[in-house]
């Protein structure tokens, strides 16, 4: 098994297949850090409501993802070091699942200090986020032809914010 | 829907616009609308069914911690 295999898995939207196999190629020694964000991030896109409803997801595999979208963030800084954009997507999670408080101060500080762009996304589609536009628009550029759950589903996030501040009322 | 309107006694329900960016997107199970209006009327409609206790999804999957946390579905 592959990290191609389990990314092809991942962009035909096949995620229990595709997370079988992020599995096997993390269990592996050598998966590199993308692997570990990817397949965290497509967990916490089953945790959601609607996409779990729509890919009739089972009660028990949204229990394990959610438990294993943290143990792989662990697992990651452990492997990896200290990254913004592992901190960042342990606030985030919560923020959206458990509907913990807003991050936008968090998210300021990674920005500022960490390398990932990442957390721009949610800065510039919180209030004030103007200011951010710029890193979220070369955030968008590396996202926008990917096809992994962790790249559509910030694709979809800024895509959507660019929209509707250009529609018409 | 559910977790992003707040939880607690069932009055008025308001939607939580911290969290619209998650929601309103082009996603399965989400909604995408195309232009503010559009969006200002589900968060309405969102508020509305949320309001009613009948809606109340009890089953609806969830994370333990979430269901812990007191998060609701509403349907």
């Amino acid at each position: 098994m592959t990290k191609e295999e389990a990314m092809m898995l991942d962009a035909q939207d096949l995620p229990v297949d595709a997370a079988q196999v992020y599995e096997k190629v993390i269990a592996a020694s050598d998966a590199d850090f993308d692997t570990f964000m990817n397949l965290a991030v497509l967990y916490f896109v089953c945790v959601d409501g609607g996409y779990a409803t729509h890919h009739g997801l089972s009660r028990e595999f949204i229990n394990d993802a959610w438990e294993r979208a943290y143990e792989l963030l662990d697992e990651a800084e452990s492997r990896f070091g200290k990254q913004s954009e592992i901190t960042f997507w342990r606030y985030y999670f919560r923020f959206v699942v458990l509907g913990e408080a807003p991050l936008i101060e968090t998210c300021k500080d990674l920005l500022q200090s960490g390398s990932s762009l990442v957390p721009s996304f949610y800065l510039f589609t919180s209030p004030g986020g103007d200011l951010y536009r710029s890193q979220a628009l070369q955030l968008l550029e590396r996202v926008k032809e990917g096809t992994t759950a962790k790249q559509r589903y910030i694709r979809s996030i800024l895509a959507k914010r660019l929209n509707v501040v250009n529609a018409p009322e | 829907m559910a977790d992003e309107l707040g939880s607690g006694p069932r009055g008025r329900v308001h939607f939580d616009w911290a969290r619209a960016g998650h929601i309103f997107r082009d996603a399965p199970g989400h909604i995408y609308p195309t232009s503010s209006a559009s969006r200002e009327r589900y968060v309405r409609l969102f508020e509305q069914v949320a309001s009613r206790p009948a809606n109340r999804l009890p089953d609806a999957p969830l994370p333990q911690p979430a269901v812990a946390a007191g998060v609701q579905v509403y349907a």
